[in-house]
């Protein structure tokens, strides 16, 4: 049984991870805190639906058209809300920051209860009951398929930060934006990738929760929550062990659902954010 | 502003204060309002309450909770739950409020001890908690036992809330004249600075959080008194986080009058659009709010002066 529940609490782990990475990558390169982070989530989830059930595209496959979408999205979404950000004083910026991504939230799940009612929507796929069993220990093979492509992710991120120049240049203004800017960096360039890729990871999340959980418009806000936890955990601004705090609350979560009962899973995040802020507010990886 | 502008301002503001409140209290004895007017006017004066208690932390101290529903909801639920239980509807108010200040203190004494963002965070994250929880151990309606509706009076529910804006007006005002106001602002402005001068900033945030948070705690109480509860998860929804917060932006943050504008304007917009476009209205006023925050950032209130100097300067005088 125990080796049941930490299986499935890595599972459940590493795609907190990819659901929370996105929210660090924004806040950690621009100082932005995304509070809509998890509408557009759904949104994603949304694209992977449509094209599963009008044009039969399998969701893993779907995940790099997502994407491509959720990358326009996030594109589209700087040039109106995050650029004229820029022009307030820099220390109100985090506070507006969230006050127009929480009237984004408004708009957007609004926006798609009117376009797609309220019923919560699943990808039933052919494959979304099938377990494999290793060592008495069962495995959903649509939780190992998101396992995959969260390691699939999380390579390419680390390539791309670590060996490419926008990727480098995401980094360097993320450490010191005047500095990088000093060095020729094009800080509104680099931003705009870098809000782009954080919505692009957003759809990829959203397309694995509409396979495992659901999707519904007003469900953004639950998983936005999870992020948070996630970063708070890590530490606010490490982009690096997101991963790693994912994996952690996810054995903590998965542990305490076997326990107490799934109903209080929203509560034990929450007691684990105020216990690592009154002990451990650096994040539990920092020195 | 000089000192004597702001003097002038400030009686002016009594003045004009002094007769809205006779104004209020007098209408509907001698006017017969009709309890769609007087139901209208409660909402308008729950919203003042809601988005004061917001405004008093996160306009004056610069501390936003983006998770005010948690408060205002627990109000509701303990209200109910008491007053089904028997327990007189104003001590039960009053038990609401210290239910919310209790909540206050598991978020608020580990968040705003730190500096940046963590109170959001932390608000948010109570919010979604017991939105979540709360949906997961109450049924989806409640009954409500036919006791409440006998003897119902929606003018006693009036005077309540009016009594409640008034209270609410008075503390804010009361504290942002005060020496910790002073210190609100000073922590808004420089957190670092003002520790250099010997305050301690997350003595004076969590005071005023507590504060804050038993008022919207009582509007709970009240408006559970008016509404009866029926759908218990309905006012843990973030419609009653976002509701106050777009009123006290719209108005003007750090301002006492810009909150009750603001409120006077989201009610009536709210009135206006559910009736005409239905759901589609929270794209509207989300839109609204977004273009206000980025456009306006200090408000109606405070946009009338550079407005005058802006159409001064067109003609050419100044």
């Amino acid at each position: 049984m125990a080796g049941q529940i930490i299986a499935y609490g890595i599972m459940v782990g590493v795609f907190y991870g990819l659901v929370a990475v996105g929210l660090a990558l924004l806040f950690g390169v621009m100082r932005y805190m995304n509070i809509a982070h998890g509408s557009f989530m759904m949104i994603g989830g949304y694209i992977s639906f449509f094209l599963f059930t009008l044009l039969r595209v399998d969701p893993f496959i779907s995940i790099p058209v997502v994407m491509l979408a959720m990358f326009l999205l996030g594109i589209a979404v700087y040039k109106v809300l995050f650029s004229p950000l820029g022009k307030f004083p820099e220390g109100l910026r985090l506070g507006t920051s969230m006050l127009i991504t929480f009237g984004l939230i408004l708009v957007l799940d609004n926006v798609c209860a009117l376009l797609w009612t309220s019923d919560p929507k699943t990808i039933a796929t052919s494959y979304s009951g099938t377990t494999i069993e290793i060592y008495g220990i069962r495995l959903p093979l649509a939780r190992l398929g998101v396992l995959g492509v969260t390691f699939i992710v999380i390579i390419a991120l680390h390539l791309f930060l670590n060996r490419t120049y926008f990727g480098k240049s995401i980094r360097a203004t993320a450490e010191d934006w005047e500095a990088a800017s000093l060095l020729g960096i094009n800080i509104g360039r680099t931003y705009l990738v870098a809000s782009g890729i954080s919505i692009a990871l957003a759809g990829a999340a959203g397309t694995a929760v509409a396979l495992m959980y659901s999707i519904n418009p007003y469900g953004g806000l639950e998983w936005l929550l999870t992020a948070m936890v996630v970063l708070v955990f890590a530490g606010l601004g490490n982009i690096k062990e997101v991963f790693m705090a994912g994996l952690l609350l996810g054995i903590v979560e998965q542990t305490s659902v076997f326990f107490i009962g799934g109903e209080f899973r929203a509560v034990v995040g929450l007691v684990i954010f105020v216990l690592i802020l009154l002990f451990r507010p650096q994040g539990l990886f920092r020195q | 502003m000089t000192e004597g502008n702001e003097s002038i301002a400030g009686r002016r503001m009594f003045v004009i204060g002094g007769i809205l409140v006779l104004l209020f209290l007098l209408l509907p004895q001698v006017a017969n309002l009709g309890s769609y007017i007087l139901s209208l006017l409660f909402t308008l004066f729950i919203y003042i309450v809601l988005s004061h208690s917001w405004n008093l932390l996160g306009g004056y101290a610069g501390q936003f909770n983006i998770g005010l529903a948690a408060y205002f909801g627990s109000g509701v639920l303990s209200w109910s739950l008491l007053y089904f239980a028997g327990v007189p509807p104003y001590l039960a108010m009053l038990a609401g409020g210290l239910v919310a200040v209790i909540l206050a203190c598991v978020i608020g004494i580990p968040t705003l001890r730190l500096k940046g963002i963590y109170f959001a965070i932390g608000t948010l994250a109570l919010a979604e908690a017991l939105r979540i929880t709360v949906g997961n151990l109450f049924p989806a309606s409640v009954h409500v036992p036919p006791s409440y509706w006998e003897n119902y009076s929606i003018l006693e529910r009036y005077y309540i809330g009016f009594a409640l804006v008034i209270i609410t007006v008075t503390v804010v005002y009361t504290i942002v004249h005060s020496k910790l106001g002073l210190a609100l602002k000073a922590i808004r402005d420089d957190e670092e600075a003002a520790k250099a001068t010997g305050l301690n900033p997350a003595k004076y945030k969590i005071l005023v959080f507590f504060i804050s948070s038993f008022l919207v705690g009582l509007a709970g109480g009240a408006f559970s008194y008016y509404r009866g509860l029926i759908t218990p998860v309905f006012q843990f929804t973030p419609d009653w986080t976002f509701g106050p917060l777009l009123a006290a932006c719209i108005g003007g943050l750090g301002t006492i009058s810009g909150p009750i504008l603001g409120s006077i304007v989201f009610v009536i917009l709210q009135e206006v659009f559910s009736q005409t476009i239905g759901k589609a209205h929270f794209i509207v006023t989300g839109i609204f709010f977004i273009l206000v925050v980025l456009f306006l950032p200090k408000g109606l209130v405070q946009s009338g002066v550079p407005l005058r100097r802006f159409l001064a300067g067109l003609i050419g005088r100044e």
